[in-house]
């Protein structure tokens, strides 16, 4: 198991590098920089993509040889560069301005007006942040288990690129680049160091999500194509791409394409059913980023893409997604609720969140796009942090059934209480984050129709059902067996893993203002750009004329 | 209409050879027995196996003959209007010979021109 | 001048045959060096004469920007083929079952094909045209039962000759009508005098199913899957590459020349072959087990998606296809260059052999990997940025269903080349497996192709090269003069 990645990570690391020299080197020179977009003097976004190359570098080139943690630190430390170039993009970041910020523009393939075109908006810039939070966490997490072989690393710096990427790509094709850059190191996370099952769950997630992307491919050139035959030239640009008009005809396929590769990746139910395998199956780290960062790309692309581009469709298509939303949370939860393993039934609360991410999208509003950028944090931040802590129970036990586990809460305290708090804050508890995502998402969806929001509370208290049975077998109760008493709680690095999550998680329940300042201005722009207040008269359902209606009858 | 006719030959092509077949299906007396499989029907019993190997020489000897056969083939005409076409043609008909003595010269050192 | 790369590679081929009679045994490495040398200067010369225009023989012999560039594949694919059999030709193989004896006679008729097909490209007349056609497909009859000891290699030749002479006589035959339409045999002037007639689609279907065979377009397919599994694999992987760029050489001869103006009316029949040959290969490779049957139908989806660049009646399409079959050859060297490395050490060919092989040979195994990435068209290798364009080629020409049959059928062929690499990387290791040792001549191909089939992905430039410099070419020209 020694060399096994050395040269696809020595090649695609070189290719990276190669990449990100062009990029700034051309940066420096033909840097077109849009005239209102705010940034600083040097390509930031750049720097942040392509940092974790100084990890997958360094952690190729010590590989064995210096102890078999070097590959962990370089990674930890490059994910620390990542996180600091992340600091200091959220001060430079201009809270007024709609737009995209920090963009840079450079030509890629000339002839078809591809670039390598990055810029951020308040939108990515929080997924951004996120992203580079829950790396160094689930690194530091994962610090003592098998994932700490450099092999295993270098699939993560490879992740963490296209994860970046994909968040800060403004071109069709280079979003298309990253996103398909991160199906491999995670198909090898799983395929290799997966459980008994794993390589039919990664084939069956890679088989998925590459049907999901290539439609998308497919649905990318067409649009490209009809902005060439529109306008007489070549652009793949999103932002260009907002001016196109499509016909509704033809915006009824676009939207399918685009949408149903972003709802598998979501995944929006009835397309989830790789998630539960890919991550039952998957390594800790595995997991969290999965949960964490790759499913919000779904709710992003559709936010990004799917909505701007084809309204027209959109009209045509969102009660059906709401009801898939709807279906998405009812069902994830009942099926959370009968699982046996743990991380399945983490995996099914996730399909259930998910669901309300997509009900919060497409409603459209303020109220439902906050709140499912909202739940989009809460998700990452509390599953990440809930697949982290199951990690940390199967590390020390090996099994993943519940029935194996009771009473750990004698042997292991502290873990007890960190279990809870982020159990509680996936089942929405007021005061912890969940709670504003899912209030805002039923505002949103209230507002659109008020048998939505009904539907939707429905699922919380679903999710307290199955949290808290699962809570309870697991960590109350007398102590079951010799396993679960010789447990040893919490190391000082695992807390130190656990704590930043946990605040984040209070103080975005607590004080969500922040949050809401840097992505308004953003949202509203947004919604304003893309008419969402006609989107709203259209689709709105009043409870109070349909009541009269019945009455005169 | 002008196609009608390829049409016409067509039917009448693959309409004369089924029905020769179907004719002499229909006519002809059978009386099939294991000596008419024999290679040879003409009622002499075969001696030995007829399966035998010819001396591949023949083949090769054949086929070098066939070279130099066309090889004249080619000649005589330039041969017939050699003053006409000039030096040119004098080099390229050279070249010609040149690339089939590479032939003559690489099937004598394989002992294709030995017998035995 | 302008022959002087052809010329090249057959004084080349002269040379090595006549030297091979009188050298001694062990002297006899110097003809490898010799063939790779020759195709290499042919190579330089070909290069260099970019930007070079004219024509031989009253214009039956054309040189311009497309026709190089096939002759650059030409030629690169019988530099590796030189340097993929080497190991073999010369008995370096640990595994004794795999060298290939004959070896002057086998780059003789090697440079002979290649010859075949650097004339083929420039032909501007069908006599021309078919002889040197023939000139490169008679050599391969002779070079796919090479062992001919081994019965499998032997069945392989026979099929190879008998469907090849096949459709041979097919493509004669619609030839033959395409002269009788017109008169002249001058592709140019065919083009002006053709009109619409039944006879012209019959020749056009006749040719379409002739030069299928060499594509291995469906259903036109069935020999490839024997004769690649039993053909000697360096001269597999020469088929896969040369003779597939042959005839796509051919079709751009004869449908954007000839038929060019026509555009509109066959290129339905280019949409439903691409269908059909992407979707069965891609079924039928799922279920193999042997590798070398498995890159022939590889092939033959492959095959599909590469016509695709014929769809459109744009200026984008034949630069697209190019791309395409530059990043395929490198790509599909890549793939061809692990297997025979790995046959000629352990003599196994099976998928399931790969058991592992990332941990004895991680390097290689990495190669393969990217290699079998890139046929998938995953981002940023250069098989992905060679899919975009042909979509984008076929979607512009308004075959959006194509497009997505083309992604779906990406899905399948990703589900299968996976195949491979999770054997390489997942399953446990052989149990017999040691780390191999590779030879020069193969790590350097493995080396070159790999980094060919990655930066071509990355580095667009080399599109844009081939847009500007086919853009020279008169062939859109020709195109827009007889459009009707």
């Amino acid at each position: 198991m020694k060399k096994i990645f050395l040269h696809w990570g020595i090649i695609s690391g070189i290719t990276m590098f190669f990449i990100m020299i062009t990029s700034v080197c051309t940066a420096e020179t033909n840097l077109v920089t849009l005239p209102a977009s705010p940034g600083v003097g040097f390509p930031i976004l750049s720097l942040m993509v392509f940092s974790p190359l100084l990890g997958l570098l360094f952690a190729c080139l010590l590989r064995n040889g210096h102890g078999e943690r070097s590959a962990g630190v370089a990674t930890l430390l490059s994910s620390f560069v990542t996180f600091a170039l992340g600091i200091y993009l959220l001060l430079q970041f201009d809270l007024n301005h709609y737009g995209f910020q920090f963009v840079e523009q450079v030509p890629w393939i000339d002839i078809f007006g591809i670039q390598y075109y990055l810029g951020i908006d308040g939108i990515s810039l929080v997924l951004v942040l996120v992203a580079i939070l829950i790396l160094p966490s689930a690194l530091a997490a994962t610090w003592s288990t098998k994932e700490k072989s450099w092999q295993f690393q270098v699939q993560t710096m490879l992740l963490q690129i296209g994860i970046l990427g994909s968040f800060m790509a403004l071109d069709a094709i280079l979003f298309y680049t990253f996103f398909e850059i991160m199906l491999v190191p995670l198909y090898f996370m799983i395929g290799i160091w997966g459980g008994h099952n794993r390589i039919y769950a990664t084939t069956k997630f890679f088989i998925y999500t590459v049907f999901g992307s290539l439609l998308l491919l497919a649905s990318i050139i067409y649009t490209g194509i009809l902005y060439h035959e529109t306008f007489g030239v070549w652009s793949f640009s999103i932002i260009d791409w907002y001016d196109l008009p499509i016909p509704a005809s033809t915006q009824m396929w676009l939207f399918a394409g685009f949408c149903l590769a972003f709802a598998i990746k979501a995944p929006m139910f009835p397309f989830h059913t790789w998630l539960p395998d890919a991550h039952y199956e998957a390594p800790t780290l595995g997991s969290v980023e999965l949960a964490a960062m790759l499913l919000k790309l779904g709710p992003y692309g559709i936010i990004r893409f799917v909505i701007p581009l084809f309204p027209d469709a959109a009209h045509v298509y969102v009660p059906i997604l709401i009801i898939f939303g709807l279906i998405g949370i009812t069902y994830g939860g009942l099926v959370a609720m009968v699982q046996q393993k743990l991380k399945k039934l983490i995996a099914y609360s996730s399909v259930a969140h998910m669901g309300y991410i997509i009900i919060g999208v497409f409603v459209f509003n303020m109220q439902g796009l906050a709140g499912g950028l909202i739940q989009m944090i809460n998700h990452a931040l509390v599953t990440g942090a809930l697949f982290l802590c199951v990690g940390m129970l199967y590390q020390r036990t090996k099994t993943q059934e519940i029935v194996d586990y009771g009473g750990v809460a004698h042997s292991m305290p502290i873990f007890a209480c960190f279990f809870l708090f982020f159990s509680l804050a996936s089942i929405g508890l007021p005061g912890l984050n969940g709670f504003v995502g899912e209030l805002m998402i039923m505002l949103g969806a209230a507002r659109m129709n008020i048998f939505y929001a009904i539907a939707a509370a429905f699922g919380v208290v679903i999710a307290a059902v199955y949290m808290l049975w699962m809570y309870q077998r697991v960590i109350f109760g007398p102590i079951k067996n010799d396993m679960v008493r010789n447990l040893k709680d919490l190391n000082l690095r695992e807390q130190l893993v656990l704590i930043p999550l946990a605040v984040f998680t209070l103080v975005l329940g607590v004080y969500p203002q922040p949050f809401f300042d840097h992505v308004n201005t953003t949202l509203e722009g947004y919604l304003k750009q893309f008419n969402a207040e006609e989107f709203q008269q259209q689709h709105k359902f009043d409870l109070a004329a349909y009541w009269s209606l019945k009455q005169d009858k | 209409m002008d196609y009608f006719v390829v049409l016409l030959l067509f039917g009448l092509a693959i309409g004369l050879v089924s029905s020769a077949l179907w004719i002499s299906f229909l006519l002809a007396p059978r009386n099939p027995g294991g000596i008419k499989n024999e290679p040879y029907e003409c009622g002499e019993q075969t001696i030995g196996s007829s399966w035998v190997h010819f001396n591949v020489g023949y083949y090769l000897f054949a086929l070098i003959f066939l070279i130099f056969d066309v090889e004249a083939a080619f000649l005589f005409p330039w041969a017939v209007v050699f003053r006409e076409v000039g030096f040119v043609a004098f080099i390229e008909a050279g070249l010609f010979i040149l690339v089939l003595l590479t032939g003559l010269a690489y099937a004598w050192k394989k002992g294709v021109l030995e017998w035995v | 001048m302008l022959m002087l790369p052809e010329l090249i590679v057959i004084a080349a081929g002269f040379i090595i045959l006549l030297l091979d009679l009188f050298l001694a045994e062990e002297k006899k490495n110097i003809l490898g060096t010799l063939a790779f040398a020759g195709l290499l200067i042919a190579l330089g010369r070909t290069l260099f004469s970019f930007g070079q225009q004219g024509e031989l023989f009253g214009g039956r012999f054309v040189v311009d920007s497309v026709a190089i560039w096939f002759k650059i594949i030409f030629l690169l694919a019988g530099m590796t083929t030189v340097a993929l059999s080497w190991d073999r030709l010369t008995g370096k193989t640990t595994d004794i079952a795999s060298r290939m004896k004959h070896r002057g006679e086998f780059y003789t008729i090697l440079l002979f094909s290649t010859a075949g097909m650097m004339y083929l490209i420039s032909s501007r007349d069908l006599v021309t045209l078919y002889i040197s056609l023939e000139l490169s497909t008679i050599p391969l009859f002779v070079l796919v039962a090479w062992d001919r000891d081994n019965p499998l290699c032997g069945e392989a030749g026979l099929k190879y000759v008998i469907l090849g002479a096949l459709s041979s006589a097919v493509l004669l035959y619609g030839l033959g009508i395409l002269y009788g339409l017109s008169g002249s045999t001058d592709l140019a002037t065919i083009s002006q005098k053709i009109t619409h007639s039944p006879a012209l689609w019959l020749s056009v279907a006749m040719i379409t199913a002739g030069i299928g065979f060499k594509l291995t377009l469906v259903p036109f397919h069935m020999w490839a899957a024997d004769v690649y599994q039993g053909a000697p694999t360096p001269v597999t992987a020469h088929l896969s590459v040369a003779s597939k760029a042959a005839g796509m050489a051919f079709i751009f001869l004869l449908f954007y020349r000839v038929l060019g103006g026509a555009f509109q009316e066959w290129n339905i029949l280019f949409a439903v072959l691409a269908t059909i040959t992407m979707t069965l290969g891609n079924l039928v490779a799922i279920i193999q087990q042997n590798i070398k049957r498995f890159m022939a139908f590889s092939a033959i989806s492959q095959a599909g998606y590469l016509i695709m660049g014929f769809l459109g009646p744009f200026p984008e399409g034949l630069p697209s296809m190019l791309f395409y079959l530059y990043a395929y050859i490198f790509t599909n060297l890549v793939v061809f260059a692990v297997i025979i490395f790995y046959a000629n050490e352990t003599g196994r060919e099976n998928i399931d052999d790969y058991r592992g092989l990332s941990r004895t040979n991680p390097i290689i195994a990495g190669a393969m990997m990217l290699g079998l990435f890139s046929l998938a068209g995953i981002p940023p290798l250069s098989g992905f940025v060679g899919k975009f364009f042909l979509f984008s080629v076929a979607s512009k020409a308004g075959f959006h269903w194509l497009v997505g049959v083309a992604a779906i059928n990406s899905t399948i062929s990703l589900y299968y080349y996976l195949r491979i690499v999770r054997q390489m990387y997942i399953e446990p290791t052989m149990e017999d497996a040691t780390t191999l040792q590779i030879s020069p001549m193969l790590a350097g191909t493995i080396a070159i192709t790999t980094l060919g089939a990655v930066f071509f992905g990355i580095i667009p430039f080399f599109y844009e090269t081939i847009n500007q410099t086919v853009a020279a070419s008169d062939w859109w020209s020709v195109i827009t003069a007889t459009a009707r």
